[in-house]
């Protein structure tokens, strides 16, 4: 989390009952953001996007603790999959509005990136496919310090 | 799924992840080896995974 960049791990949030499978339970999750902020996630809104608060559609309890939301100030988002069946989207999220740039190369990378995926797995068994990676500044909000930059990326799917 | 062999689920994420930047030109061939290997390493010299499986 910074000032501009926040993100919604619904695990550390829930109470939910011991002994019943997660699949099992249906729950729906609503989240009230600071003004000016916008979410991605693969949960699908249940109300119009930029509704305050922001109401998700009903799901299992283990579909919510798998798909997180970013939100924040300043986000960009790019159609990885351009005039595909099944939508294939980037959210990126930054400190800043020229942190959010993504260069026409990084877009053809990322592209081939989900060709080189549906190769590999020859299916898709999703409705959709949101990407979502933040960029924040503050260098102790980087996770996986061994992996190249601070570019990892979360996948979700529903 | 009750973490059964989630080390397969989780491991094949981690390796696929790499082997598919490598191929989509993310990462360099040696770049994606070498996060494989400090990966590899990390995970030897972490006293937990003897006493506990994921």
């Amino acid at each position: 989390m910074t000032p501009d960049i926040v993100k919604i791990p619904w695990q550390n949030m829930v109470i939910y009952p011991a002994g019943w499978y997660a699949r099992d339970i249906t729950v729906q999750a609503s989240l009230r953001l600071p003004a000016n902020f916008q979410l991605a996630s693969a949960l699908e809104l249940a109300g119009p996007d930029g509704g305050r608060p922001a109401v998700f559609m009903p799901t299992s309890l283990e579909t919510l603790v798998d798909s997180p939301v970013y939100a924040g100030r300043y986000l960009q988002r790019c159609d990885l999959a351009p005039g595909a069946s099944i939508p294939i989207r980037l959210s990126v999220f930054a400190d800043s509005a020229e942190d959010l740039a993504v260069s026409p190369e990084e877009l053809v990378r990322m592209r081939a990136m989900v060709d080189e995926t549906e190769r590999l797995f020859e299916s898709s068994h999703y409705k959709h496919y949101d990407l979502l990676i933040s960029f924040p500044r503050m260098s102790t909000f980087i996770r996986g310090m061994a992996s190249p930059g601070n570019r990892r990326t979360c996948g979700l799917r529903i | 799924m009750r973490d059964s062999l989630l080390w397969v689920y989780e491991g094949q994420t981690e390796f696929w992840a790499l082997a598919l930047a490598a191929r989509a030109g993310q990462l360099s061939s040696s770049q994606a080896l070498d996060i494989l290997a400090l990966d590899a390493a990390a995970a030897q010299s972490r006293p937990g995974r003897t006493c506990s499986t994921v």
